[in-house]
Formats: structure tokens, C-alpha cells, sequence
């Protein structure tokens, strides 16, 4: 019984085992790439320190590592707040490989890093770069460019790229491609230019498209106050009742933009509602 | 004596903070967006606690400063490490009190609802905070 074993199962895993070993030791660069790999890996269970020297060290036995490993590495190190490793390797790929590192570069420095004007740097390169309307992470890359103008405080530029945006989604493709956050931020950059109504308008288009866009509700409610409609509040105590129940736009890596928490909701209704 | 002073608080600091941690289990820990590690309030709660402390830190510093640690699956936290960057992304060193401040104001938050594994139940994960401080003050606490 034990021979046969052996025979079926142990022997071709040995001789796989060894055609592998052969492999790596013959492909230097296959064999540090896995390595690589491995200390992103180890990164991911929190050894930072160890992880980063593991890349580090195979990136540099790497003969001519390719623009997409350096992005690929800097992926964890983004995740785990190691800035300098990330930023390193995602502007060693975009210096590589422009074109195809700019999108993911400018979408990180957006939303992981809020660092708007060397985002909208990298999301600027790329859309000259093309000729057609890129996708950034998941976004459309004018409602990309539109919230760095927004986190620059740019207001009218950014209106301009979300409608921008959201006018080429419905001639393009159709009203499906127009995501609620899309809606929202354009109600958002309303409301932060005065224009209150109108921003109403959009958060009503939000909900219309996702009734779970608890953070539509709330700014609604702001919005309808400042207007001295009473509707405000019953708008907010309709969000809070939403946000406990957690229905609202969230994101397992990384706060969103304007998102919406249960004590702030409470705050403002205990200041703002009798 | 600047130095030895801050050297001595920040010591205290983490050593008192160290004495009672303890990893649950084996004491392997998971990133947060993997065990769903939240914060009672969400970072909109750390921002308030940790933006008043701060307001008692004079400093005009620009930079970003970050804290990793870890979460066991009581809720506790512990094993915090510090780092700092100026706003090209390389390792710096900004105002000495922004750092005991900083540590002292995460070693306080303690609501932390641990992460969970698929059986539901709680488990250690790690996780940071990072902070964008224009001129002496907050402008972004990142990442959730």
C-alpha cells in the first residue's frame, strides 16, 4: 500500500517539485519576482519591515523589472500607510511606463492619499495622453479630475467635469453608467457654491438611483434648512435611521468623500432640529 | 534635556501602553479592510478626539504623520509604531510633541469593535492611522 502511495503521489510531486526548482534556478527573474510577491505577502500579515526588505531585495536582483511589477508592489505598501516605499515604485512606473501607470497613480493619490494636485497631475498626463475618456480605478476619469478640482477647492471646475462626465456616460453608453456617487458629488460641489437648490436637485437624482445613498439624504436635509424648508429635518432623521442601519456609500479600504457617520448626523440634529 | 525628556514621556508612553496588550490566539493579526476592524463612530469620532486633543500642539509643521498598530480581539490596542513624512513622501522628522501627542491620542481611543474571521468571531487585526497636518493643523485623517 505505502509503495503505491509513494508511487502515485509522492514521487510526482517530488519530480514536479524538482522541474520547478530547475525552472527557478535557471529564471533568476521568475524566482525573485515570487520572492517579491511572498514579502508582499508577509506585508499583508503586518510585517512591514520584513516584507519591504524581501521587495526591496528582489527588486533589485530583478533585471529591468517591468513598470507593472513596481505598481503591483506598491499596492500593499499603499495599504499599509508605507508612503515612501509606495510612492517610490508607483513614480519609478510612472516614469517607466506612463501611460499605463498615470490612471492608477492619479486614482491612488486621489483617494488614498487626498493629495489632489499631483493627482490631477498623473490624471491630467493620461487624458492628454488619449484620445478617448479613460477609466481610473472604477471612475470615469473627468468625475476623477472633477474631485481633485473639488479637493483644490476649484468648485466651477469641478461642476464642469462632472457634468462633463456624466453627459458623456448618457451619450456613450446609457443612464446605467451614471453611478449615484456621480449625482452626489455634483449636489456636493452645488452646495459648497451656494447653490442649494440646485444641489437638491442632484441629490435627489442620487437617491433616485440608489435610495441606500444615506449621504444624499443628509446633505439634502442640510440643503432643504438653509432654504428654511421644515422637511430638512425629518430628511436628516430619515439618514440617521439609514446610517445605524448601515445603508450608505462605504468602503472597506479608505473613507469616501463626504461620506456620512452616525454621530455626526446626530450632532447636526440635535443642533440644527428641535 | 529636551531631547531625554521627550525620550523619557514617549518611553512611558509606549511601555504603559505595552504592559497590558496581549494578541489573542497565535497572535497573527489581519489588516482591517480584510476583518472589517471599525471604530465606534467611524473616523468621523477619531477626527473629534483626536482634532481637540491636538489643538493643544503648537506647532506650524507640515507633513503627515502615521501610526500603525494593532487591535486584539478584546478591542485593545497596542504595538503602535510611528513614522513621519514630509509631503513628497520621504521619511522626516516634524515637531517632537506632534508625535507624544499623536501616541497619547490613539493609546486613548477605545471603542474599537474588532474584526471578525468568517466564523464570526473576533480576531487580531493591524491597521494605521495617518494624518496630513498643513501648518500645525489636520487637514485629513486617512485611511478610514
Amino acid at each position: 500500500m505505502t509503495k503505491w502511495l509513494k508511487r502515485l503521489i509522492l514521487y510526482p510531486i517530488l519530480l514536479f517539485s524538482f522541474i520547478v526548482g530547475v525552472f527557478l534556478f535557471l529564471n533568476k527573474d521568475l524566482f525573485f519576482t515570487l520572492k517579491g510577491y511572498y514579502g508582499s505577502q508577509i506585508q499583508w500579515f503586518g510585517y512591514d519591515t520584513k516584507g519591504s526588505e524581501i521587495v526591496e531585495e528582489s527588486l533589485s536582483k530583478i533585471s529591468n523589472p517591468s513598470a507593472e511589477l513596481y505598481r503591483s508592489y506598491s499596492v500593499q505598501n499603499t495599504k499599509n500607510g508605507n508612503y515612501d516605499e509606495a510612492i517610490k515604485y508607483l513614480s519609478i512606473a510612472a516614469k517607466k511606463d506612463p501611460l499605463n501607470a498615470d490612471g492608477y497613480f492619479g486614482w491612488c493619490l486621489l483617494y488614498y492619499y487626498r493629495d489632489y494636485k499631483k493627482a490631477l497631475f498623473h490624471l491630467n498626463r493620461l487624458d492628454t495622453t488619449t484620445n478617448f475618456v479613460d477609466y481610473v480605478g472604477d471612475d470615469n476619469i473627468l468625475y476623477a479630475k472633477g474631485l481633485c478640482y473639488k479637493g483644490l477647492k476649484n468648485y466651477n471646475e469641478a461642476f464642469e467635469l462632472f457634468k462633463e462626465a456624466i453627459e458623456y456616460e448618457r451619450r456613450e453608453h446609457s443612464e446605467s453608467w451614471i453611478t449615484h456617487q456621480m449625482l452626489f458629488q455634483t449636489g456636493r460641489v452645488l452646495h459648497l457654491m451656494k447653490r442649494p437648490r440646485e444641489a437638491i436637485e442632484y441629490y435627489d437624482k442620487a437617491l433616485l438611483n440608489w435610495d441606500g445613498s444615506s449621504e444624499s439624504l443628509y446633505y439634502k436635509g442640510l440643503a432643504e434648512l438653509e432654504l428654511g424648508k421644515e422637511s430638512g429635518c425629518s430628511n436628516l432623521k430619515e439618514a440617521l435611521r439609514k446610517v445605524k442601519q448601515g445603508i450608505k456609500s462605504t468602503d472597506s479600504y479608505v473613507k469616501l468623500f463626504d461620506e456620512v457617520y452616525t454621530p455626526q448626523i446626530e450632532k447636526t440634529i440635535k443642533l440644527k432640529c428641535k | 534635556m529636551k531631547k531625554i525628556v521627550y525620550i523619557l514621556i514617549l518611553t512611558t508612553l509606549i511601555a504603559c501602553n505595552n504592559s497590558e496588550f496581549e494578541l489573542c490566539g497565535l497572535g497573527i493579526t489581519k489588516p482591517y479592510y480584510y476583518t472589517g476592524l471599525s471604530y465606534k463612530g467611524g473616523v468621523y469620532e477619531i477626527e473629534t478626539q483626536v482634532s481637540q486633543a491636538f489643538e493643544k500642539v503648537k506647532t506650524n509643521s507640515t507633513g503627515i504623520a502615521k501610526i500603525r498598530f494593532k487591535i486584539n480581539c478584546k478591542g485593545n490596542i497596542g504595538d503602535l509604531e510611528y513614522e513621519e513624512y514630509d509631503l513628497n513622501y520621504m521619511k522626516t522628522n516634524l515637531n517632537d510633541s506632534i508625535e507624544i501627542l499623536l501616541t497619547q491620542s490613539i493609546t486613548n481611543l477605545t471603542d474599537w469593535i474588532p474584526g471578525k474571521n468568517s466564523d464570526n468571531q473576533n480576531i487580531n487585526s493591524h491597521s494605521f492611522l495617518s494624518f496630513r497636518i498643513i501648518e500645525g493643523e489636520i487637514t485629513e485623517i486617512l485611511p478610514k
